[in-house]
C-alpha cells in the first residue's frame, strides 16, 4: 500500500524544485497550488517532470517574474533591457580585465626590439611613448613608437623576409600572413586610387611576444624622379639615395582574461538586470500611486539616457565580433590587437554624462521601490492594520 | 479586454473561459474539460494553464471562487466573472458569425441555397 505512494512525494519534490524559477512571493501564495495541479495531471506512476512540463514550468515562472500577466510589451522591454545592461556589464568586464596589463617596455627593452627590426640601426630616430590604458576617447592600451630610417640595400619584400626571420628566430609570433602591403592597394576600402607599381612600396608588419605587440610599418622613399618598377623581383633599384622610413610601435597585447572577463561581465548583468526589472515591474503593479509613478519615471529616464551609449556600445560589440571572425579567418591583420568590446562610446565624454546619469537613475528606481514601503494590499485579501 | 470589435481571443484562452462557464473548477479540472471540450486535441500543461489565469484574472475576466483543503494541499476554485461571461459570450458570436459566412459562401457551390449576407458582417 505504502509502495504505490511512494512516487509522489519524490515527484512532487521534484515539480517543487523546479517552482525556483517563479518568484518567491507568487511560489509562497500559489506555490501548493501548483504542485497539487501538477500531481494531479501526472498519471501514475511518473517519478519525473516531463521534459516539456519542465521547460513550460520554467517558461511560465519567468514569465510570472516580470509581473503583469496581461503585458505582452513587459517581455520585450525586459529583454531589451536586460540586453542593453548585459551590453554594460561586458564593457565593465572588458574594461576591468584590461587592467592586468604589464606596463608598457621600457626604453632598454624598444632599443632591443628596434635592433631586431632594423639591425642596422634608426637613423634620424625620434621617440613617441603614450603610456596609460585607455588614454584618449579611443581603446589606445598605449604605446611606445620609434621612427627613422635606413638606407635601402636591397627591395622591400626581401627587407621584410629577412625582417620576419630575424623576429621569428628572437621568439617573436608571427608569419608572412602578418604583413599587409601598400593599404591603398590591397584594402582599398576607400577607393583609394593606388599605382599597380606602387604595390610593394609600403608595408605593414605584426608581431607578438608575450603579451607585448610589435608593429612595424616600412615604405619606400624613393629618390627624386625616380619610378618604382612594380616588380618586386627585379634586381635592386637602380637606387642610389633611396631608403626605408621605418616606424617601430610597441603595444600591449590583450591580456588573455579580458575574454573570459567579458563574457562573465555581459552574462551576469544581463541576468542581474533582468531580474531587477522583473522585480520593478512586480513592485510597481500593485503599488500606491505616487512610488509607482516615481518608479516608471526613473527607468523610463535610464532608458533614454542609455539608449545612445548602448547603441554605441552594441555597434563597437557588433563591429568587434565581424572583426575578430576576419582576424581569425586570417583575412585582414592590423596589428593583432583584438578589442572585444568598444568601450569608448560608454566612457569618452560625448556620452559619460549620459551614461553616469544612466546609472544614477537605473540605482535609484530600486531603491524608492524599496523604501516605498510594503506593497498595496490586494484588493480581495483581508484589510488588517 | 475582448469585446466584438477587439482581436480575436486565442483558443485555449477561449476553451479556458468556457471551461469555467457555468461551473467552478480547480486548476486540473480546467486542464480535464479543456480536453474534453476540445476532443483531445487541446492539452494544457500546469504552466500555461496558471499563466491564463493570472492573465485573465488581472483582465478581470476570472476570479477565484473558493479555496478548499484537499489531503494538506490548497486547491483554489475559478469561476467567470461577469466581464468573463461577456467577453466568451462576444467571441462565441464573433466564432458563429465566421462560421455561418463560411457555411453560408460554401452552400451554393455544393448545390445548395444561394449565400445571403450574414447580419454583422458589412
Amino acid at each position: 500500500v505504502h509502495g504505490a505512494q511512494e512516487p509522489a512525494p519524490r515527484l512532487a519534490r521534484r515539480y517543487r524544485r523546479l517552482l525556483v524559477a517563479y518568484p518567491r512571493a507568487y511560489r509562497r501564495d500559489r506555490g501548493e497550488e501548483l504542485v497539487d495541479t501538477l500531481l494531479e495531471a501526472a498519471p501514475p506512476g511518473r517519478r519525473r517532470p516531463r521534459p516539456r512540463e519542465a521547460a513550460n514550468l520554467v517558461r511560465a515562472g519567468l514569465r510570472c517574474r516580470l509581473g503583469r500577466p496581461a503585458s505582452r510589451w513587459v517581455v520585450v522591454l525586459s529583454v531589451l533591457g536586460a540586453l542593453a545592461v548585459g551590453l554594460l556589464g561586458a564593457a565593465t568586464g572588458c574594461r576591468l580585465a584590461w587592467q592586468t596589463a604589464g606596463p608598457l617596455p621600457d626604453d632598454a627593452r624598444v632599443a632591443q626590439v628596434v635592433r631586431i627590426v632594423a639591425p642596422g640601426g634608426l637613423r634620424g630616430s625620434s621617440a613617441y611613448r603614450r603610456d596609460g590604458l585607455f588614454v584618449g576617447t579611443d581603446y589606445e592600451p598605449g604605446s611606445v613608437s620609434r621612427t627613422g630610417w635606413q638606407p635601402a640595400s636591397t627591395d622591400l619584400p626581401s627587407f621584410a623576409d629577412r625582417m620576419l626571420a630575424r623576429l621569428r628566430s628572437a621568439g617573436w609570433q608571427t608569419s608572412s600572413q602578418r604583413v599587409t602591403w601598400n593599404n591603398a592597394c590591397f584594402g582599398g576600402w576607400w577607393g583609394t586610387s593606388c599605382n599597380p607599381a606602387d604595390r610593394f612600396l609600403r608595408l605593414a608588419l605584426t608581431a607578438r611576444k608575450g603579451t607585448l605587440v610589435v608593429r612595424v610599418q616600412a615604405s619606400r622613399v624613393l629618390a627624386p624622379g625616380q619610378r618604382a618598377t612594380g616588380d618586386p623581383t627585379a634586381s635592386a633599384p637602380s637606387a642610389r639615395g633611396s631608403r626605408f622610413a621605418l616606424t617601430v610601435d610597441l603595444y600591449r597585447g590583450t591580456p588573455p582574461l579580458v575574454l573570459p572577463a567579458e563574457l562573465a561581465g555581459g552574462v551576469a548583468a544581463a541576468l542581474l538586470g533582468w531580474l531587477v526589472f522583473g522585480w520593478l515591474s512586480r513592485r510597481t503593479e500593485t503599488r500606491a500611486r505616487p512610488a509607482r509613478v516615481a518608479v516608471l519615471v526613473l527607468s523610463a529616464a535610464t532608458g533614454f539616457l542609455w539608449a545612445v551609449p548602448v547603441l554605441v556600445a552594441a555597434v563597437g560589440t557588433l563591429y568587434a565580433a565581424v572583426d575578430t571572425v576576419v582576424v581569425h579567418l586570417g583575412l585582414f591583420h592590423y596589428n593583432d590587437q583584438w578589442v572585444p568590446n568598444d568601450l569608448s562610446g560608454l566612457f569618452a565624454p560625448p556620452f559619460r554624462g549620459l551614461a553616469a546619469l544612466g546609472a544614477l537613475t537605473a540605482l535609484a528606481a530600486p531603491l524608492v521601490a524599496l523604501v516605498a514601503g510594503r506593497p498595496a494590499t490586494e484588493p480581495t485579501g483581508p484589510t488588517t492594520s | 479586454m475582448y469585446g466584438s470589435g477587439m482581436a480575436a481571443m486565442r483558443e485555449p484562452t477561449f476553451l479556458i473561459l468556457t471551461a469555467l462557464a457555468g461551473e467552478a473548477r480547480h486548476g486540473y479540472g480546467v486542464i480535464k474539460e479543456v480536453a474534453e471540450l476540445s476532443g483531445g486535441q487541446v492539452t494544457l500543461l500546469t504552466g500555461t494553464l496558471y499563466m491564463a489565469l493570472d492573465r485573465l484574472s488581472a483582465e478581470g475576466l476570472v476570479e477565484v471562487d473558493r479555496e478548499e483543503r484537499v489531503g494538506g494541499r490548497l486547491r483554489r476554485y475559478y469561476r467567470l466573472t461577469r466581464a468573463g461571461g461577456d467577453a466568451l459570450a462576444a467571441e462565441a458570436a464573433r466564432l458563429r458569425r465566421n462560421a455561418d459566412t463560411a457555411q453560408a459562401r460554401l452552400t451554393p457551390a455544393r448545390g445548395g441555397h444561394p449565400a445571403r449576407p450574414a447580419p454583422g458582417l458589412a
